[in-house]
């Protein structure tokens, strides 16, 4: 292979990998983000405990709501969009995060209407921000491996 | 899964790879961010993501954020399997033993 060619082609292979590295320098989410989402979240399960119709209503509107500004927030940040529904490893923190958020409103539901304890919707609420927080983290950590990956 | 390799002219001019380059890892990107990731002008930008649109390998939408309008870029399927297969064909036209080195950008 001539040398003009070789050169224009690792010219080619080096462009496409410094995008990726720009792409990955932006796509972090802005500081705050992961605990935002998992405190919208968290009240949104602890709201279960009041057994009130209008107070998970209420939870409910607002997490939408929040969920909306801090879609908003992350695009005007950075400038992109990353679906978290992704196939990769990223994609599976988001199965992990939905998984896990479902088991803990289970466990609660079994332990409050299947035993009657008192305050089990609490203790998942307040788990399910550690929980949407850390995977939310995870999330950003196997994003930006991804997006470094050589194509 | 890999895409069959193929060399894609549109999709090889400079400018077009590093658009193509930096919207593939997302989902969509702003007008803005993709132009100061390849420093051109707008004008230099628009006349390019118009050649990427007509050959369906990217789409534009506008969209209000804090009520200013804004101008989104994205990848089609087509853009996606075209850039993968033209990622592909470079890595194939390069010698098996031959990593991309400094030697070969100077």
């Amino acid at each position: 292979m001539s040398d003009p060619v070789r050169q224009d082609i690792a010219e080619s292979l080096h462009a496409i990998q410094s995008q990726r590295q720009r792409v990955a320098q932006r796509v972090a989410s802005p500081k705050g983000y992961h605990l935002a989402l998992g405190l919208l979240i968290g009240v949104m399960v602890g709201s279960l405990e009041s057994r009130s119709a209008v107070v998970v209503l209420a939870a409910y509107l607002v997490m939408t709501i929040g969920f909306g500004v801090l879609i908003g927030v992350y695009r005007q940040t950075t400038g992109l969009w990353v679906s978290g529904w992704r196939r990769g490893p990223a994609g599976r923190w988001t199965v992990g995060l939905v998984a896990g958020l479902a088991l803990l409103v289970g466990l609660a539901a079994g332990l409050e209407f299947g035993l009657g304890w008192r305050g089990p919707f609490v203790v998942a609420g307040a788990l399910s921000v550690l929980w949407s927080t850390l995977a939310g983290r995870r999330f950003d950590r196997a994003l930006r491996s991804e997006v470094l990956v050589e194509r | 899964m890999t895409r069959p390799a193929r060399f894609d002219e549109i999709i090889h001019a400079p400018k077009r790879l590093r658009i193509c380059a930096f919207l593939d890892p997302v989902d969509a990107a702003e007008f803005a961010a993709v132009r100061a990731s390849l420093e051109v002008s707008d004008s230099v930008l628009s006349k390019h993501v118009a050649v990427l649109e007509e050959a369906g390998y990217l789409s534009v939408h506008k969209a209000t954020v804090v009520s200013r309008l804004r101008t989104w870029l994205s990848l089609t399927a087509a853009g996606r399997r075209a850039f993968d297969g033209h990622c592909a064909a470079l890595r194939e036209m390069l010698p098996p033993d031959g990593p991309v080195s400094d030697a070969d950008l100077s």
